[in-house]
């Protein structure tokens, strides 16, 4: 009798850095994927002609930088660039799992070149970077098909000009990831500067700066603090063309619904990052005559992005246009509400939690599109 | 009066398996060697005296203090005159061992139970820190990241001591410090020490307590 109906399959051993770092992208986008999916069923139940509408905008995502070459060459310049930093954040916001500690540890020790270790993050790049190509290519696709006037006069330009913008956007995103890969190089040579033992003694970090605080800028935990920073920034230029009207043919509404969608995101995450660390620490603090208000702490750290970018955006609306005064008291309870109303149920509550995302984006979306009207 | 750690009535379970049921001891100042085989609830009574976990029935008493079932997590006098030194390697791997101790000691000063300067400075000294304080406890050894915690736990000044394994990971040198500050600590009598070990502490060992016999 055999014991196997048929041998065990092996893979292949990956025997180029290249090789080995692609597999280990790939596990990540798959590791992204299923925590997308089980959002997926809620997120088109509850948002379905949301959903539906963003489809077809996916079209679109190749149209700054073709439409650039027909701007004067500073708004073009800015446009392109802008489309370029956007389509390389994907990298920045992931290299942390791209490329952990150990990792970056092991390939300053190995015999790896400079070029091979490049080529690698470029590799790894464009494999995150590929989707975005397809679409890019939609993009083309769809317009060739339409083939509006100035897609036709300038279409040798605009095809180059969003190739040379992809291209940047993985040039970008190994810049990010050779950047994580000589932190950890950077990061012992801060440790060798010791002061001397007694002012090391003699500090007394409290319970918010030692656990709550200090985790988000020393990598402890994902996304780093960094990231929730540069969130904020595009959130900041987000709600400054919004407020500005700098760009017309982008209706208000679009613009409310990708700013309250951004902050909702960015709270969420601090939420689930927050919640994973505390579970790490619960035993401990339990255990240590600190304060017992840690819980109720880490929960205002959560709302702090959505409530700081909020308070920005409802600052610039304020220095905008005339404005109406009873859609934006309510778009303020709003963005005070949402993050207390997200903080108050655990991230590991995916259903409720998917429905305050999109109760929550709705209303603010509602309330931003009348503050002018 | 001499100080006497008193367990009553313990009960406690890990699902369908009990761990205590009724478990009713006493400790006098000095160390009392928990002992008993893996998975005989050594390091669980150790975190049930912390207040890491709570105990489905009965309790602790220590210097007029009480603390037991229906506590939601251990009062605040508990807490102040006890220090649980676990096992593991401390939960903040990126703080430094200096903020490490520091935010331990902190907690303690804040709830006037904290740690004098010189002892901590002391132990720090004593177990070989002093150079290693300004790196992150993720890049430290593991022997170090229990250096860290045993450096606070001997300098805290609390009346209950809570040591699981304390000399695992030890170099020679820390080993026999920690040994001889226990001894110290047995021979002053100020302080009730609960100590689990594999192997024999070379401690003066006032009580054995034996679980799962």
């Amino acid at each position: 009798m055999r014991l196997f109906a048929r041998p065990p399959r092996f893979r292949p051993l990956k025997t180029t850095l290249a090789a080995a770092r692609l597999e280990r992208t790939r596990e990540v986008l798959h590791e992204l994927l299923r925590s997308l999916k089980q959002a997926l069923p809620i997120l088109v139940g509850v948002a379905g002609p949301i959903f539906i509408a963003s489809l077809a905008l996916l079209a679109w995502a190749g149209v700054p930088p073709m439409l650039a070459v027909t701007l004067p060459w500073q708004r073009g310049l800015a446009l392109w660039l802008a489309q370029v930093l956007a389509a390389a954040w994907p990298l920045w916001a992931l290299r942390g799992r791209l490329l952990p500690e150990p990792w970056c540890v092991q390939l300053r020790c190995l015999p790896f070149g400079r070029a091979a270790l490049w080529i690698s993050d470029l590799a790894v790049s464009a494999a995150v970077l590929a989707p975005l190509a397809g679409l890019y290519a939609l993009s083309v696709l769809a317009f060739a098909i339409h083939g509006p006037a100035w897609f036709v006069a300038v279409w040798p330009a605009a095809l180059g000009s969003l190739a040379l913008s992809w291209i940047s956007s993985c040039v970008l995103g190994a810049a990010a990831l050779a950047w994580q890969r000589r932190g950890v190089a950077a990061r012992a040579r801060r440790a060798h500067r010791a002061p001397a033992p007694e002012a090391l003694l003699a500090a007394r970090p409290g319970l918010w700066r030692a656990l709550l605080w200090s985790p988000w800028w020393r990598g402890a935990t994902s996304p780093t603090g960094a990231s929730v920073a540069a969130g904020l920034l595009v959130a900041l230029a987000i709600a400054l063309a919004w407020t500005r009207g700098a760009w017309p043919f982008v209706p208000g509404a679009a613009w409310a619904l990708v700013l309250a969608a951004l902050l909702v995101a960015l709270t969420e995450r601090v939420q689930r990052a927050l919640e994973s660390h505390l579970a790490t620490l619960e035993d401990w603090l339990a255990a240590l005559p600190a304060a017992g208000t840690w819980r109720l702490q880490a929960r205002a750290l959560a709302c702090v992005p959505m409530v700081g970018g909020g308070a920005i955006a409802v600052a610039l609306v304020l220095a905008s246009r005339p404005w109406r005064p009873g859609p934006l008291a309510g778009y303020a309870i709003a963005l005070l509400a949402a993050p207390v109303a997200l903080v108050s149920v655990p991230a590991a509550n995916r259903e409720a939690h998917v429905g305050l995302w999109a109760v929550s984006v709705g209303l603010l979306t509602a309330l931003g599109s009348e503050l002018w009207n | 009066m001499e100080l006497t750690l008193r367990i009553r009535d313990l009960v406690f379970a890990y699902g369908a398996r009990w761990l205590f049921s009724g478990f009713t001891a006493e400790a006098g100042a000095g160390i009392t060697w928990v002992q008993g085989a893996n998975g005989s609830g050594k390091s669980t009574l150790l975190r049930l005296l912390a207040g890491v976990l709570a105990p489905a029935h009965g309790g602790f008493e220590l210097d007029g203090v009480r603390f037991g079932a229906g506590a939601r997590g251990a009062a605040m006098a508990w807490r102040r005159q006890t220090f649980w030194c676990a096992s593991d390697p401390p939960p903040t791997p990126w703080l430094t061992i200096a903020e490490c101790l520091g935010f331990v000691a902190g907690s303690y000063a804040g709830a006037g139970a904290g740690a004098p300067a010189a002892a901590l400075r002391a132990q720090v000294e004593a177990l070989g820190l002093v150079n290693a304080l300004d790196t992150p406890l993720r890049h430290a050894s593991l022997g170090q990241q229990r250096k860290t915690l045993l450096a606070i736990a001997l300098a805290l000044p609390v009346k209950l001591l809570l040591l699981d394994e304390p000399f695992n990971a030890l170099d020679a040198a820390s080993s026999e410090h920690l040994a001889h500050t226990l001894t110290t600590r047995a021979e002053e009598g100020s302080q009730v020490i609960l100590l689990t070990s594999h192997v024999d502490p070379h401690v003066p060992v006032r009580d054995r307590w034996v679980l799962g016999a």
